[in-house]
């Protein structure tokens, strides 16, 4: 007989609140990218406005898994789920700033000509941070420690993307220098992405297993 | 932590009462100077097996055991074991607090009259030190003369640590101490334990997993797979891990609630 069938559905709604909050992070990141390709500054405002449904979504989690906590006292996966839920809608919510910080940034390329080689980069590593926030959503969806783990390895191209604008840029052209500095910090901001989705990797492992790990 | 920490080792124990085997095979080492809780659902053996660890089951008709609870290298079990001395040194803390009707004073000091000690200011100096040990001292030092049976029901349980106190044991037994007193009174035996762990190995069986939670540094968990079966040890570790993240699915389930 299952004694504690209250608590567990209202730990099963905060499992669903979560899966929406990544939902709607997962979308942000690709009008993210869909702002960026287009270099379309209403677009990015739009995502700065929007940015208030995220915090609110934090909002509601990290209430509802207090009071679980408070009231509750629960123990052993019902603990870690709790605490896993509350760390990663606090990672989905910096995801959520970074979206805001890149759409600030395009609006200051209002001028520029990103040239393609910038562009196809830049979408590259959108792309690949949009399908490591999903698979970390999975792993934690699905409770899959293969698949969070794999996040690791991803995040090594994006890193590698990363380095190549201060690399690969036209050192003779004084316009280029300037755009680059400007390029450059936003791919720092979609590399943070890549690496809070492996910091839900990472939690997800816990969840699981209950041991602390650090992928590498 | 190596087996010379360990106050009592439990080896393959298991107790009939009569043709039903109430607990089966269980081994479980007891460290010294740490609290070890004792949790599984109502039926699992878990007070059967406290009570084997002073013999207490002894004065049941029909109980039978097999293997063997070691104390300090000997097994309680063998002919000829002091039962007597073996209750002096392994105390014994009841569900509901059962003072003699006597003074709180003579509560304590009966323990140390039976081994022989008969000096006025030696006792006096016994039941003050037990009650100060069992946190009663402040609370009841104006009143020694007064019935025992007339104290609160948290009072009452701390004037029979007390009296377990007063014969200088080595182990403290408690079976479900908690649970007929208030939730503060509970909060001041908790406390207790923890104060009282620099000098005693406890165990305590408690059907409230959140207080073993909070008071043991070891667990162990007890479970009746089928009805009609033994009660069998399923999991013993840190008390640590047992809560955050336990080995034995059916531990997880217990403790999360998922059956009760």
């Amino acid at each position: 007989m299952e004694v504690r069938k209250t608590f567990h559905e209202q730990l099963d709604e905060l499992y669903r609140d979560l899966l929406k909050m990544a939902n709607t992070s997962v979308e942000t990141i690709e009008r993210t990218r869909a702002a960026f390709a287009s270099m379309d500054a209403s677009q990015a405002s739009s995502i700065i406005d929007d940015d208030d449904v995220i915090d609110e979504f934090v909002m509601k989690i990290e209430e509802t898994g207090i009071e679980l906590l408070a009231r509750q006292a629960p123990v052993a996966i019902d603990l870690r789920t709790i605490i896993v839920i509350m760390r990663v809608a606090q990672h989905l919510e910096r995801v959520g700033d970074l979206c805001v910080n890149i759409s600030k940034a395009i609006a200051n390329l209002d001028g520029y000509t990103v040239s393609p080689w910038i562009q196809e980069n830049m979408d590259e590593m959108f792309q690949r941070s949009i399908k490591m926030t999903v698979r970390a959503v999975e792993a934690f969806r699905e409770r899959d420690v293969a698949k969070a783990e794999e996040l690791s390895k991803m995040d090594d191209t994006v890193d590698r993307i990363n380095r190549t604008f201060l690399t690969s840029y036209n050192k003779e052209s004084e316009d280029e220098l300037e755009l680059i500095i400007r390029v450059v910090m936003i791919a720092r901001f979609i590399e943070r992405i890549a690496d809070h989705a492996v910091d839900i990797g990472e939690n997800v492992h816990y969840m699981v297993t209950g041991e602390f790990v650090e992928f590498s | 932590m190596s087996a010379n920490d360990n106050k009592m080792d439990i080896k393959n124990l298991s107790m009939f009462y009569g043709d039903f085997k109430a607990i089966e095979d269980i081994s479980l080492d007891i460290p010294a100077q740490r609290i070890t809780a004792l949790i599984g659902p109502s039926g699992c053996g878990k007070s059967t097996l406290v009570r084997c660890l002073n013999r207490m089951n002894d004065l049941i008709n029909g109980v039978r055991v097999e293997g063997e609870v070691i104390l300090d290298g000997e097994n309680m079990y063998s002919p000829g074991y002091d039962t007597i001395a073996l209750r002096r040194r392994v105390g014994m803390v009841f569900q509901r607090p059962n003072p003699f009707p006597k003074s709180i004073y003579e509560n304590v000091a009966y323990g140390p009259k039976l081994g022989g000690i008969k000096k006025k200011d030696e006792l006096d100096a016994i039941v003050e030190d037990s009650l100060k040990k069992a946190a009663l001292w402040s609370e009841v030092k104006q009143n020694l003369q007064e019935s025992g049976q007339r104290l609160s029901g948290g009072q009452q349980q701390r004037l029979c640590i007390a009296r377990v106190i007063a014969v200088e044991p080595e182990v403290i037994l408690f079976d479900e101490p908690c649970s007929a007193i208030d939730p503060v009174a509970t909060q001041l035996i908790e406390d207790l334990m923890a104060e009282l762990k620099k000098n005693y190995t406890m165990v305590i069986v408690t059907h409230n997993m959140q207080q073993a939670a909070r008071v043991s540094d070891y667990t162990a968990f007890l479970l009746v797979q089928e009805q009609g079966e033994p009660g069998r040890l399923i999991e013993y570790g840190e008390t640590n891990t047992i809560f955050t993240n336990p080995e034995d699915e059916r531990t997880e389930r217990y403790i999360t609630g998922r059956f009760g």
